[in-house]
Order: structure tokens, then C-alpha cells, then sequence
């Protein structure tokens, strides 16, 4: 059930990237893949309180998934902050801005997948909703690298 | 395997790539500076949820 649902989700969101199309230039691809780094986090946060409230999250199992969070949102911003900067330095090519995006990528290296809870509903979620924003971020350099220089 | 739990498992992950579509059109009428004031807004508002969990 959860792999399937997991292929399903996989096959769509390729769908979806694939119709969307890759942004045109690097600039446009970075600050876009920080806005869907920052989606991505703001949607997991309410299962968090939603799950512990229901008691199938317990303290630590909310402080290490609020803590992933919070360590992914800071060094979006500053990921954020080193392309504006990247950019009013006239940075162009993909090169620059994909060795500051893997530079993100590198400061975050933990799976939140590998993070075990005691709930069976609470793995599957946050398999899934942690999950998508390390596939979210991982996927930033990939974009960067197949725009095209301004 | 309940064919009905895999459809609502299906109509659930479209309507998840649904979303993602929405966003991904709503950036495309957006200028990059746009979408940065947003991405920097979005994630304010992420640390001061998060922080409210860490407390809860």
C-alpha cells in the first residue's frame, strides 16, 4: 500500500516536472527551488502537531522532525541569500549557482526516511512528507544544471 | 490489496501533484524577485511554526 502509493506519488510528480518544464535561466531555477524547498517544509509542519496532538508522535520523535525542519529552513534562507548574491555579482552560468545549491544539499545530509517512529501511521506520513523535502531539495542542483545560462 | 484503498491512495497523491502544478503555474506569473520575497516569507513563517512545535 504505502510502496504503491509511493510509486504512484513518484510517477506523477515526474508528470508534473516534466510539463512544467525547467526553469530558463539558473538564477530562476535556484530561487524557485528554495520556494519549493520552503512549500515543501510548510506542509509538512502541520502533521507534525497534527500527529502529536493525536499522541503518535512522541516528544522526541517531534522534537528530531521539527528539528530536520528548522535546520532545512535556515540554510534554505541562506542558500537563498548566497543566490541573490551570486546573482547581483552577475553570476550567469549554471556552474555557479549549482555549487552553491550543492553546497545546501551537502549541509543537510540526513535522510529524515532513516528516522523510526514507534507509530505505524507516523512512519508512513513522515516517510512521506519529510521525504518529499529531501526529494525536493535533492532535486535543486538537477534543475540548475539543465537551465540555461542567462 | 483493497482496490478502494489504492484509488483514495491514487486521488490523494494527484491531488498532492495537483498542487504542485498550481504552484508551479503561480511561479511562472511571478518575476524571480517575486518569488524570492515569497520563499523569504514563507520560510519566516516556517521557523515561527516550527519553534511553536519545538515549545508545544
Amino acid at each position: 500500500m504505502k510502496k504503491k502509493r509511493l510509486i504512484i506519488l513518484g510517477i506523477l510528480l515526474g508528470m508534473a516536472l516534466v510539463l512544467s518544464g525547467c526553469p530558463k535561466d539558473p538564477y530562476r531555477a535556484s530561487i524557485q527551488g528554495s520556494d519549493d524547498v520552503a512549500q515543501a517544509v510548510s506542509k509538512a509542519i502541520p502533521f507534525i502537531a497534527q500527529y502529536y496532538s493525536a499522541g503518535k508522535l512522541t516528544d522526541d520523535e517531534k522534537a528530531k522532525a521539527a528539528s530536520y525542519l528548522m535546520t532545512v529552513t535556515i540554510l534554505n534562507q541562506t542558500f537563498r541569500k548566497n543566490v541573490n548574491a551570486a546573482h547581483a555579482a552577475g553570476a550567469t552560468g549554471p556552474a555557479a549557482y549549482a555549487a552553491i545549491a550543492q553546497a545546501f544539499v551537502d549541509a543537510v545530509p540526513t535522510d529524515p526516511r532513516a528516522f523510526h517512529y514507534n507509530s505505524v501511521d507516523a512512519q508512513t506520513k513522515f516517510n512521506e512528507v519529510l521525504g518529499a523535502v529531501k526529494t525536493v531539495l535533492d532535486s535543486i542542483v538537477l534543475v540548475i544544471q539543465k537551465s540555461k545560462g542567462a | 490489496m483493497d482496490p478502494k484503498l489504492i484509488l483514495q491512495a491514487s486521488l490523494l497523491a494527484l491531488d498532492e501533484v495537483l498542487q504542485i502544478i498550481a504552484h508551479i503555474k503561480a511561479q511562472g506569473t511571478m518575476t524571480t524577485e517575486e518569488i524570492s520575497a515569497l520563499a523569504d516569507k514563507q520560510d519566516l513563517a516556517n521557523l515561527d511554526a516550527i519553534k511553536a512545535l519545538i515549545a508545544q
